[in-house]
Parts: structure tokens; C-alpha cells; sequence
């Protein structure tokens, strides 16, 4: 029996050093070292098996203390948690910012749709009509501008390609504006409405012209001395004006009886030279815009026509030439 | 298992896996407190685990080493006097060997160390120990293979002298 066991034990052993032995097998060594019967060549392998047995004795003698604030999986808890997690948080953020942006958007750009091929049906007397953006399809039978900063210039002519447009609201028709947005300012003086509201289009006899213009337009209506109704025209122009932009304001000068040409010279986008000619075809009366400013720098110019009620313009706005850098465009 | 529960059962496993990382009684205790504190504030973060045994046992060696890199900053290692709880009630010789073969253990490093400790004392199988020691299988059973030999070989140059 004594054999047998230490016969075991070696060869279990010579497992054990290998890292062989299950569980099963180590618990067999155990025991077999705890028994009085070992001879000395096992020895030391009693010493260390001993060693083990001994130390699973060791018990702890300290304290545990609960931490304080076991307040667990309250509630509470759980939702501040989840509120906390990044994502929740931008969500309730931006959902609400994005749907104010979403509604003023619509506020404003409601009236505008990008022109298409079809062609619209001409505006009954009572429909509102949108006011609808020139988009850059027309102009790029007539005009082409370079976006880079190159040395030769953009001209265009005004006088061809307009008609193709009929989805504006012609000049001359009679509108009458009525304000529905709150973002309607009368004065006194001078019914200013700024574009984006809606416009119907009926028969009355008071007539406003509507440019199509959304964001630059002020429609200013005064009277002048005589009893004359006239409106001025007016747009603002920026480095970042769009060629549509521009384009527009041609075919609308050109809708009021105005000669008018343009150059326009873009250094990544944004403009720094401008050279409007205008000359109203029924007077003769002449007036230049040109200006060239440093590259990447802004400026704001007014450009503005007046016109009677017919729509034909009566008088131009003062000329304006002026060279911050060396202008390089002169309209031939 | 409810976590408090599993962590009083293996408050002993825990507090002898502590004792041989921290190498001294005081230590260990402290650590297994702090460690328990800890636990009871994340307990969240342990209910993902599948055996919260072994998660637990991981967390706590995880624990202790952190002790030992912060410990190292301020003492060098010499210094921290290594005092184990007695074995024995004897008082034949065999102290002295239990003693012998306790500073054997105690010159393994660390990983070498916890895996003895786990197999032999805790009994715990391959698997788990691999769990815990985030190893694979094949490598705790080299390095159990490698330590008991050094043992053997160890323990009988000192004994002899």
C-alpha cells in the first residue's frame, strides 16, 4: 500500500512539475503529503505541499466598513446616469437647436424654390406667388466668371437670355404686398417689407415692384415732390455675393429700362472688383460703380435705381469709383 | 449571487492573494477594506460579468499592484518589512521550512506569485486563473510548471546548507 501510494506519487509528481496535474490530482498530493508516511527522498516536496496546506488557514482578521453613500441603483440614480452618457446630452442639445434653425429657415426661405426647367403658370390674379431665387442656370448663358484669382475679367451683357425666364414675377405687374410675417417694419414714411414675405398679386392700383431678390431687397416707396409715386430699388452688395446674385440684379435692371453691364473679378470666392456701368435707355443718365478693394477684405455698397409706377427706372444712384487697390477692369 | 454576498465568501482568497502581492499583514488588511469600499461604490460596473468570482479576485490584483506601483515612489522595495502570519502552532522545526519555503516563494515575482497561490492555496482550475491573470491558458500552465520546478530545485540548494 506504502509503495503503491508513493509509486503514485511519483508519477504524479513528475505531472506536477510539468504543470500537468488537475485539480483532482494536486488534491491527491495533498493529502498524501499530510499522511505520516513520506519517505525522505519526498522531503522536500512535503515541506512545500505543507506550505500550501498551511497557508490556506490564513484567514482575515480585519473590518470591513460600508462605504457611505450606498444609495445603489435608486432610481434616481439610474436616470441622472443615463442622462449623464454623452450622447443624451447632445441630443437634448442640438434636436432643439437644428429645429429652431429648421423653422426659421422656413420662415425665411419659404417663398424659395430653385428654378427648374418647367415652366410655371403664370400668376393668377389672386395666387401668392413665390419669390423665387435666379439660380445660375441662366446666367451661365451670358456670363462667366472665373472664381479664381486670374488676371482677365468677367464681363457680361445684360441684354440677351432674360426672356427665357418666366417663373419671376415680371416688373410692371401690379402687386400689392401684403405683410404676413412678423418680420414686417412700417414706417411712416416708407413701406419697408423685407422679402420673404408673401406676396399676393391682385389688381389693386397701388403697385409696388417686388425684385426677386430674397435677402438684399428694400423696397422703399415714397413720394416725391410732385405726387409722383416712386419706388426705390435697392441692393447690397458684399464680397460675398453670389454671380446669381448679381446676374439677377442685371435682369431686373435690364427689365426696368436699364443698360447695364457689369464686371465682376472673384479671388476664392469672394469679390474684390466690381465695375457696374448702368445708363437708363430713356434718358441717357449714366452711372458707374467701380470698385476694388484688397483681396479677402469685405465691403458693403448700395446699389439703387428709382422707378415710377410703371416699373421704367427714372434715376440712378450716384457713381462710385473707388480704387482701394489698383483696379484692373475697366468696362470697354 | 448579490455581489456583497460572493465578496464575503472570498474575503479569505482575497486577503491571501493581498498578502502575497503587499507581502505584509497590515497591507493586505487595509487593502482588502479599501478594496471592498471600492467594489460597493461601482457596483454597476461588476454586473456585467458573467463570474463574479473571478472578475472580483482580477479587480483585487489589480488593486494590490496599483498599491505596490504607488508604494514603490515613496519606499524602495528593500524597506517594506515582510511580515506573514504564522503557520504553524508547532513548534518542531517545521516553522522554520514552512518559513524556508515562504521566501522562495516570496523572490518570484509578482505574476508568479498570485499563480501559485491561486492553484495550490485557492485550488481555483486553469481556466480561472487564465481568467484572472488576463493570460491565456497555455502560458499559466508554463509558468506554474516553471515556478514549481524553481521551488523544488531552490528548496533543496538552501535546505542542504
Amino acid at each position: 500500500m506504502k509503495t503503491e501510494n508513493l509509486n503514485r506519487a511519483k508519477n504524479l509528481l513528475d505531472k506536477y512539475e510539468l504543470g500537468q496535474t488537475s485539480l483532482e490530482e494536486e488534491n491527491v498530493l495533498i493529502t498524501y503529503f499530510n499522511s505520516e508516511e513520506v519517505p525522505n527522498e519526498l522531503a522536500n516536496y512535503k515541506d512545500e505541499f505543507n506550505y500550501y496546506s498551511a497557508f490556506r488557514n490564513v484567514q482575515f482578521t480585519g473590518s470591513l466598513q460600508e462605504p457611505n453613500n450606498i444609495s445603489g441603483n435608486s432610481l434616481v440614480k439610474k436616470i441622472y446616469k443615463f442622462f449623464s452618457k454623452w450622447y443624451v446630452l447632445s441630443l437634448i442639445i442640438l434636436v432643439p437647436i437644428l429645429l429652431l434653425i429648421a423653422t426659421y429657415q422656413n420662415n425665411q426661405n419659404e417663398e424659395v424654390k430653385p428654378i427648374n426647367n418647367q415652366s410655371f403658370p403664370p400668376p393668377s390674379t389672386n395666387d401668392s406667388i413665390s419669390l423665387v431665387n435666379q439660380d445660375s442656370k441662366f446666367k451661365d448663358s451670358f456670363v462667366r466668371e472665373n472664381k479664381n484669382s486670374s488676371t482677365y475679367p468677367i464681363v457680361s451683357s445684360t441684354q440677351t437670355a432674360f426672356d427665357t425666364l418666366n417663373n419671376t414675377i415680371e416688373l410692371g405687374d401690379k402687386v400689392s404686398v401684403t405683410p404676413e410675417s412678423s418680420t414686417y417694419n412700417v414706417s411712416s414714411k416708407n413701406n419697408t417689407i423685407e422679402l420673404g414675405d408673401k406676396v399676393s398679386v391682385t389688381t389693386e392700383s397701388s403697385t409696388d415692384n417686388v425684385s426677386s431678390d430674397n435677402q438684399h431687397n428694400l423696397l422703399n416707396s415714397s413720394t416725391d415732390k410732385s405726387g409722383v409715386a416712386q419706388k426705390e430699388v435697392t441692393f447690397n452688395l458684399t464680397e460675398n455675393s453670389t454671380s446669381g446674385k448679381l446676374a439677377s440684379i442685371a435682369y431686373l435692371a435690364n427689365k426696368a429700362g436699364i443698360e447695364y453691364t457689369y464686371i465682376v473679378d472673384r479671388h476664392k470666392k469672394k469679390i474684390h472688383e466690381l465695375n457696374i456701368e448702368m445708363i437708363i435707355r430713356s434718358t441717357g443718365e449714366r452711372s458707374q460703380l467701380w470698385i476694388a478693394f484688397p483681396k479677402k477684405s469685405s465691403f458693403v455698397e448700395t446699389l439703387y435705381w428709382t422707378v415710377d409706377q410703371d416699373g421704367k427706372a427714372v434715376s440712378l444712384c450716384a457713381g462710385k469709383i473707388e480704387h482701394m487697390v489698383s483696379a484692373k477692369h475697366p468696362i470697354e | 449571487m448579490n455581489l456583497k454576498q460572493e465578496f464575503l465568501n472570498i474575503t479569505g482568497t482575497l486577503y491571501r492573494v493581498a498578502l502575497q502581492i503587499l507581502q505584509n499583514q497590515q497591507d493586505a488588511e487595509d487593502a482588502v477594506s479599501d478594496f471592498y469600499i471600492k467594489v460597493m461604490e461601482k457596483r454597476d460596473q461588476f454586473s456585467r460579468y458573467d463570474s463574479l468570482k473571478a472578475a472580483l479576485i482580477r479587480s483585487m490584483k489589480n488593486h494590490c499592484l496599483n498599491l505596490i506601483k504607488s508604494r514603490k515612489r515613496f519606499h524602495s522595495v528593500e524597506e517594506i518589512s515582510i511580515e506573514l502570519p504564522s503557520l504553524t502552532n508547532d513548534c518542531s522545526g517545521s516553522e522554520e521550512r514552512l518559513l524556508l519555503v515562504q521566501k522562495i516563494i516570496d523572490e518570484l515575482s509578482v505574476k508568479q506569485k498570485i499563480i501559485i497561490e491561486l492553484r495550490m492555496v485557492e485550488c481555483l482550475p486553469m481556466k480561472q486563473i487564465a481568467d484572472i491573470m488576463e493570460e491565456k491558458v497555455n502560458t499559466v500552465e508554463k509558468i506554474i510548471s516553471r515556478v514549481r520546478k524553481k521551488i523544488r530545485i531552490e528548496y533543496e540548494n538552501r535546505k542542504s546548507k
